[in-house]
């Protein structure tokens, strides 16, 4: 189904794209209460979702709790070390079991009439039990179980039980390439949360392209390309896309002759003086020459994670938008998830997590921070809410969720007709059009 | 938290290596129902009850500061008593605690209650 159209170490390998029906978008999908009930039923309860990192829940009786819309799952780990999950509900009378965000017990207990669940959720004690005239509830009555898998270090659960398998959803590319990232052996640094005044699509579509960085994010001209004519953009089956940005070398934008910062300081960390690449065209193999550097340097400096990874992986950065909403970019020396999550009933309102997770290298304590500020320590990081426009969330997270609230405001308008898009534009286009498919009840079944 | 007791104030309740990395110990003393907690290294001494429904809270997993109860679930920072999650606002009492010659001591009295504790 691909062909190869570069070296495989230059960048990823360019997939044949699935093809546009050009469906229109129109603004009712983000502001229509009737659409939110929709596109609840029909795509929400049945797409994989990322519930938690693995490390959460290490022994049996380990869980972590996650919601999603309305809705509360719980992730529980298994005495064979599988995980289950279930609807946080008990099937009494649909109290939440379990209220922390995560933690360990040998039974849960319904806070309301204290029936108790056992690791596979089905009640095994009920107060009164013979009180029942339908029967007694232990040993048939449960939480209603969702599917669970485990993949890149994530717990993933899918309401759906009858959906294919995650594995199946994203298709091979995608499991392979994050999976040479070894996030399974990173630790979540940083742990944040926000409340967010727009659609979750409208963050969902910001991800899907680029080319807004050059207005948004001009910060990032230094040091990573954005400009489509060079940077490569895939649209993968099932709904998901790539894109994949070169960075350790400035954009096609960059005025300058002289490496700038924060890549001057990037590069000397890898032994190169900047002094010596400067000029349009040294500057254009300055990130091969990080790649060569990191390969001679990467594992005696600790950073063993490199052996897995190919050459662009070394310097460049891609995003994987999984569909619906797990943004997944990774980079040499961390992953972040992007998350925007649906409000439980307003559809102008959603939550945005930000997650970032880094490989822990011998003898370094401390990890620059995606999210400005200092350095964070490189330690399992407590989940943190923060009010929008009290404390930030990262630069260009900040400048992306400013745009998103008076977007929203936009879509609602009489003023705006279909959206117009650009052929860089395109997987706005695509993730909009297997939204649809989800929607009038003809999902997709198989990747590539 | 650990913090300097005054020594006519100090209660010796068991040495600090007998509670694991991230376990915890109850420890009676006279009224007070204790549990001791290493979590990360840090010791901490908080009561041992949860302000949800009563229950002993000894035996809930610790992760990154917080006690989780083991019965319903609901997590106290161990720093503060601060608990999180919606089943309850009310702190649980934190007892300040200092490490002398490998022992966990506290201060008990009313002069050592935090302000939030209950």
């Amino acid at each position: 189904m691909s062909q190869a159209v570069a070296n495989a170490n230059g960048r990823p390998e360019k997939v044949e794209e699935p093809t546009l029906r050009f469906d229109p978008v129109n603004a009712r999908r983000y502001t229509s209460a009737d659409y939110f009930r929709q596109e609840w039923q029909r795509m929400w309860m049945r797409t994989w979702q990322i519930g938690g990192v693995s490390y959460q829940a290490t022994e049996p009786g380990d869980y972590l709790v996650t919601e999603l819309g309305a809705e509360s799952i719980l992730l529980v780990r298994q005495d064979d070390g599988s995980m289950k999950g279930f609807f946080n509900v008990c099937p009494h009378r649909g109290t939440r079991v379990v209220a922390g965000e995560e933690g360990s017990a040998g039974r849960f207990t319904c806070p309301y009439h204290g029936w108790q669940f056992d690791h596979a959720g089905v009640v095994v004690t009920a107060p009164n039990a013979n009180d029942f005239p339908q029967g007694n509830p232990c040993g048939h009555l449960r939480m209603k179980p969702v599917q669970v898998e485990e993949l890149f270090g994530f717990i993933w659960f899918n309401m759906d039980l009858e959906a294919p398998s995650l594995t199946e959803c994203l298709g091979p590319n995608v499991v392979e390439e994050i999976g040479s990232y070894r996030m399974e052996k990173m630790v979540r640094v940083l742990n944040m949360s926000t409340r967010a005044d727009s659609n979750w699509k409208i963050i969902t579509d910001n991800f899907n392209e680029a080319y807004h960085v050059q207005v948004l994010h001009p910060e990032l001209i230094p040091y990573i390309e954005s400009q489509a004519e060079i940077c490569q953009f895939d649209l993968l089956r099932g709904g998901h896309n790539r894109g994949w940005f070169p960075a350790h070398q400035p954009s096609m934008l960059y005025q300058g002759e002289a490496v700038p910062e924060p890549l001057a300081s990037m590069v000397r960390e890898w032994d190169i003086d900047p002094a010596q690449w400067q000029g349009k065209d040294r500057l254009e193999e300055l990130r091969l020459e990080v790649q060569k550097q990191k390969r001679r340097l990467g594992t005696e400096r600790g950073f063993a994670h490199y052996e897995h990874l190919k050459d662009y992986q070394l310097t460049d950065f891609i995003i994987y938008n999984l569909f619906p909403n797990s943004v997944i970019t990774v980079g040499p020396d961390g992953v972040q998830l992007l998350r925007p999550r649906p409000h439980e009933s307003d559809p102008q309102k959603c939550y945005f997590d930000h997650w970032w997770l880094v490989p822990e290298i011998a003898g370094r304590a401390m990890t620059p921070s995606p999210a400005g500020g200092p350095d964070l320590p490189v330690a399992d990081a407590e989940h943190e809410f923060v009010e929008y426009g009290t404390k930030t969330l990262g630069t260009t997270t900040d400048q992306d969720l400013s745009i998103a609230a008076i977007q929203q405001k936009g879509l609602a308008s009489a003023g705006m007709d279909d959206f117009y898009l650009s052929h860089q534009e395109r997987r706005v286009q695509r993730f909009h059009e297997v939204l649809n498919d989800y929607v009038e009840g003809t999902p997709p079944v198989r990747s590539v | 938290m650990t913090e300097r007791i005054p020594a006519v104030r100090r209660k010796r309740l068991l040495p600090a290596a007998d509670v694991p990395i991230n376990g915890n110990l109850a420890v009676r003393m006279g009224e007070h129902c204790l549990l001791v907690c290493n979590a990360d290294g840090r010791y901490h001494v908080v009561e041992n009850r949860c302000s949800h429904q009563e229950s002993p809270l000894e035996g809930g997993r610790i992760r990154r500061g917080h006690l989780s109860c083991p019965r319903h679930g609901v997590r106290f920072n161990l720093s503060t008593g601060e608990p999180l999650g919606a089943l309850t606002r009310v702190p649980i009492r934190t007892y300040p605690v200092e490490i002398v010659d490998g022992f966990v001591t506290v201060d008990i009295s009313d002069a050592g209650a935090t302000s939030s504790g209950g």
